[in-house]
């Protein structure tokens, strides 16, 4: 397997104006040094809580926010330096589905617009009557009906409507696909029909995931590789059985910890994490997570660990296992 | 929660070992206007919550959980149509209050907790404006001293690092996190004898979820209050309650402890229900899903509800209401196949 995406020394900065006259003063980390190959094939879940920077990853990638610093090669080829068709032709390779479908779907558009509008634009049909062919086959690609593509968004539920964003990103036969909290917004009967989409067309379409979320027993039934980000950096990357089997960093415990469990089966103590996730403008010094961690120790404050790789294939920066601990 | 020191005197506590029935809905039902039509949403609702227990109501989005809750402190939309059945709360029939009765009941006997405290709390009031307020009208005799004292014990209590400040800010100044233990420290403020909680983690981080729900049962274990926990996380349901009622489109399809519901669930749906949850543990492979999405108001089905979904259907379901019938003392079951009642 080659890197399909390779992301290196990735930030993404965005400036505070503190009035309208003022020149930027302050800044938030959103993304502080990526590092990422995003393999064919697989699907690497990115987890973290609100201000982790998880979406603002996702949305560099599609080039929807210009990175301050760092770069993303997707094929050997920068993404950022392609202009014209060689942008187009990108384009059409890295595709997003958003959180919230009915907010990402135009009102006014039937579905089958909709589906048919990337296609026209890039060429990819011959006409309107092609297109509406390939409207039917997408729609019944992730599970609806084909005539459906002549209704509204508002006549869809929650989890049809998210089967439509799907099938208008998979409309330009993409390689990969970056799924921004793509099922968080569902009910639990529909999220799991949506997770089995998902791994269906990864085998159906031979696509590779970047799975965007806050959910690590969702992320279990999807992902080949797991990564969990803190204000704006990677602190645990592992595959996916090592990464619940072993959980290295303090903070992925405590994640893991939290989640509530459906069973009435005593459970081990939960790790209750102190305050907040801190504000990215002025992120703490030392390690990231030093103001909240259980196992805080003096050199945390000071010294910054590293993303270090502990075991194959397992990085996590955190200085409890360097120096040989 | 010792804000209010004598109102462990006063609450109405009989018998300590018998718990009662310190909310009971009855038969209620009710229903959405549109243009000339109403259409029955929740149907037929019959259960209690008992004094210094949690009872959870799960469902998904339409089921009418949330309504339910509103019905409780007569707070539902202008479309809203009751059409029948009884409240009791403390054995008095609430749907029959007038509103000036109500507005006594509601923050001092009976407190709500909302899902998204940005939209619930006033932007333009400091938190602790907000949290004296409830003082203000439901302990008139107090002094603006007195209730700033006690503002700030609250939000202490709640977990709130500098009172004395967190009291003087705005609720933009605050994080979601801690917006929701504001609105925790409103509702609790007059110590309550019910707490309706309606989705009071889903807006939250997971971490910031688990400080919450601790904190939850930290209240619960001083006050001996109870709790309906409206909720579509059946894992905060797990860890949090002592009951649980499902409910789908409007209708309670089961309802138990929570040992009955979880290790013995009965009825199709809170089977597949649970099945189709992603978990920490076990096995990977595909995730157990229920065909079809819930329907909506307009499209009910004359018959069991769930019936266009549900893999044991026979032609008699989707004509035919089955009843709430218990299977086991305290489990009861409203499905023909799986069920105690006799089929049509």
């Amino acid at each position: 397997m080659s890197a399909l995406l390779e992301i290196r020394g990735l930030k993404k900065h965005f400036g505070l104006k503190k009035s309208l006259f003022q020149k930027v003063g302050k800044y938030v980390h959103a993304l502080d040094g990526i590092d990422i190959d995003l393999m064919e094939g697989e699907t690497l879940s990115v987890v973290g809580e609100s201000g982790s920077g998880k979406s603002t990853l996702g949305r560099t990638i599609v080039r929807l926010e210009e990175p301050t610093a760092g770069s993303i090669r997707y094929q050997g080829r920068d993404v950022n330096g392609v202009r014209g068709a060689e942008a187009q032709d990108l384009r059409q390779s890295i595709q997003m589905v958003f959180q919230d479908p009915y907010a990402s779907l135009n009102p006014r558009l039937t579905v089958g617009h909709a589906l048919a509008e990337p296609m026209l634009v890039h060429r990819k049909v011959a006409g309107r009557k092609a297109a509406k062919e390939a409207v039917g086959e997408l729609l019944s690609r992730v599970g609806l009906r084909p005539e459906m593509a002549s209704s509204y968004p508002f006549a869809f539920s929650g989890g049809q409507r998210q089967r439509i964003g799907i099938a208008r990103a998979l409309a330009l036969k993409p390689k990969i696909l970056i799924c921004d909290e793509a099922v968080s917004a569902l009910d639990v009967s529909v999220q799991s029909q949506i997770l089995n989409l998902f791994n269906q067309l990864k085998k159906e379409m031979g696509l590779t995931y970047l799975f965007i979320t806050h959910d690590l027993s969702v992320v279990r039934y999807v992902s080949d590789r797991i990564m969990v980000m803190y204000l704006g950096q990677v602190v645990e990357l592992a595959p996916r059985d090592a990464f619940f089997a072993r959980r290295l960093h303090p903070y992925t415990r405590a994640l893991i910890s939290a989640a509530p469990v459906a069973s009435t089966a005593p459970r081990e103590a939960r790790i209750i994490l102190q305050g907040e996730i801190p504000n990215a403008i002025d992120p703490p010094s030392g390690c990231r997570f030093h103001t909240r961690c259980p196992n805080v120790m003096d050199s945390c404050r000071h010294v910054e660990p590293q993303l270090r790789e502990i075991e194959p294939g397992h990085h996590v920066r955190c200085h409890l296992y360097t120096n040989g601990q | 929660m010792t804000a209010d020191a004598s109102r462990v005197s006063t609450s109405k506590v009989i018998n300590e070992n018998v718990p009662r029935n310190l909310l009971e809905f009855r038969q209620y039902c009710m229903g959405f206007r549109d243009d000339e039509h109403v259409h029955d949403l929740v149907d037929d609702l019959t259960f209690s919550v008992k004094e210094g227990s949690v009872l959870g109501v799960v469902g998904e989005s339409g089921c009418g959980k949330s309504m339910t809750a509103l019905s409780v402190l007569r707070l539902l939309p202008s479309a809203a149509v009751v059409q029948g059945g009884e409240i009791l709360f403390n054995g008095e029939n609430l749907l029959a209050k007038s509103e000036a009765e109500m507005e006594k009941i509601r923050g001092r006997d009976i407190a709500m907790v909302f899902q998204e405290p940005m939209t619930s709390l006033n932007p333009v009031h400091t938190v602790g404006r907000q949290i004296a307020e409830v003082f203000r009208i439901h302990r008139p005799a107090m002094g603006a001293d007195e209730r700033r004292t006690a503002t700030v014990a609250l939000l202490r209590e709640v977990g709130i690092a500098n009172p004395e400040q967190r009291c003087d800010q705005y609720s933009h100044q605050l994080s979601g996190g801690m917006r929701q233990r504001v609105m925790i420290a409103m509702a609790v403020a007059c110590g309550p004898q019910l707490l309706l909680a309606d989705e009071p983690t889903t807006a939250l981080d997971g971490t910031i979820q688990a400080q919450v729900l601790a904190l939850m049962q930290e209240l619960k274990q001083q006050t001996r209050g109870s709790i309906m926990l409206i909720t579509h996380n059946l894992g905060v349901v797990a860890e949090t309650c002592n009951e649980v009622v499902i409910m789908y489109a409007g209708r309670i399809v089961e309802c138990g402890s929570i040992e009955q519901i979880f290790d013995r669930p009965v009825h199709p749906y809170t089977r597949g229900l649970l099945a189709s949850i992603p978990s920490l543990q076990g096995n990977v492979g595909d995730l157990y899903s229920i065909p079809g999405s819930v329907p909506s108001v307009e499209n009910f089905e004359p018959g069991c509800r769930f019936a266009p979904r549900c893999g044991l259907k026979r032609d008699y379901c989707s004509r035919e209401v089955p009843p709430l019938a218990d299977i086991a003392p305290g489990h009861a079951v409203a499905c023909w196949v799986t069920g105690s009642g006799r089929q049509p």
